[in-house]
């Protein structure tokens, strides 16, 4: 198997891919150069992104990119079947409680000081965003921001991994332990995926058996940080515009589509035990879960155990 | 004659009188029918919620790590050359 690794989105990414040696070295170039351009067009710590042209046209009309439309369509369409739990417009947020800069800029710089912002229930919601499919047009209401950090990561990956694989036999794009995987590596009948230990990062609680699709991992133990001397992250309850607290520190999702892996995975790591269950069950998508508490106990529903989407066996 | 057919009305309705008290000692000591009101509660009666997500710890090995392990097979050995994968959020 063939690897490339990179830096882009504020995370290592791993191309790795089986197939004769030319027509993967062509794949491995159109690649990485739908992730870098996939960067430059979602960034928000970038002026000269389109997301961020976006967030300044808020009030009118936005003629978008068919990637940044698909993207956009697709937070609407998670932001209702999460209930809200997942909710790109809470980027007022995430910028109040200090993550105003990239992750890499924020542990070398520190956090933005605590300032107020618009209150949760006091900013538009997201559902009052407007899509014109014929213009390719979005609408975001006044003062309304989106970050569609994981999910266009999801998106960017999962597109990058079907690029990948027109000259491959099985192929997986991996951006920062979320990934899309296309095939099956020679020799195997499923993908081997260690579940990292969200406590300890550098060992990890058991390999997980993971069939083509997608897997993605929302934690919050990463991203983390101080400011005035309380503790933040970045996984921000939309219900509250705080960092979310939950009975879980980790929740791995396997999907069909990255992106919706990267979603769900964020809005049942919200959601917490007493509504995971029915959040899944409404979806209509084809989801298991497997989430670790504080005392590392993994907890999942019975189709995660039954369904042979996911096993795992001991370490 | 007429004394005959008075004595038949009584006897008649003395009869009738014991036959329905005998009728309802009986009855009384029966065992009783399953009553319709009954069937309606047992019906409605709720079944105990069952918690929404159970967890694994509960069917896992000593170290509460392994579940699925009864059923799944040994871990899959990677290809040559093959990475290793690793979900661990971002």
């Amino acid at each position: 198997m063939e690897t490339v690794y990179l830096r882009a989105m504020n995370t290592d990414i791993l191309l790795a891919a089986e197939g004769q040696a030319e027509a993967l070295a062509a794949g491995f170039i159109q690649a990485r150069q739908f992730i870098e351009v996939g960067e430059r067009r979602f960034s928000r710590f970038s002026a000269e992104s389109e997301l961020s042209a976006l967030n300044r046209s808020a009030g009118k009309w936005f003629r978008a990119s068919p990637d940044l439309f698909t993207v956009v369509s697709l937070a609407r369409r998670f932001f209702h079947l999460t209930r809200g739990l997942f909710d790109p417009s809470i980027l007022p947020e995430l910028k109040r409680v200090g993550y105003d800069r990239s992750m890499d800029a924020l542990r070398e710089l520190g956090p933005a000081p605590l300032f107020e912002s618009l209150l949760a229930n006091e900013r538009p919601s997201f559902s009052e965003m407007d899509l014109d499919e014929s213009e390719q047009s979005i609408l975001l209401p006044p003062d309304m921001a989106l970050d569609l950090g994981g999910i266009a990561k999801g998106w960017i990956a999962e597109q990058a991994s079907i690029i990948l694989s027109r000259g491959a036999t099985a192929c997986v794009v991996d951006a920062g332990g979320d990934m899309f995987l296309v095939g099956l590596p020679n020799g195997l009948d499923q993908w081997p995926v260690e579940l990292e230990d969200p406590l300890q990062p550098d060992s990890f609680l058991t390999t997980l058996k993971v069939a083509p699709g997608a897997i993605a991992t929302s934690t919050v133990t990463k991203r983390v940080w101080k400011q005035a001397g309380r503790n933040r992250h970045h996984v921000i309850d939309p219900r509250t515009g705080e960092p979310a607290v939950s009975d879980w520190i980790s929740v791995t999702v396997t999907a069909p589509h990255a992106c919706e892996a990267e979603v769900f995975a964020k809005a049942l790591l919200i959601a917490g035990p007493g509504e995971a269950e029915e959040i899944v069950r409404n979806s209509g998508i084809l989801l298991t879960y497997l989430a670790i508490d504080q005392e590392k106990k993994i907890w999942g529903n019975a189709q995660s155990m039954e369904n042979s989407y996911v096993k795992a066996t001991e370490t | 004659m007429k004394v005959f057919r008075k004595v038949l009305h009584y006897w008649i309705a003395i009869a009738s009188v014991l036959s329905f008290l005998g009728g309802w000692v009986i009855l009384a000591h029966s065992p009783k029918p399953v009553q319709p009101q009954a069937l309606a509660s047992q019906s409605s009666v709720a079944l105990p919620a069952l918690p929404p997500i159970q967890a694994y710890g509960s069917i896992v090995n000593n170290n509460g790590l392994g579940f699925f392990s009864n059923n799944a097979p040994a871990a899959p050995q990677p290809s040559a050359g093959m990475p290793r994968l690793r979900t661990r959020g971002s």
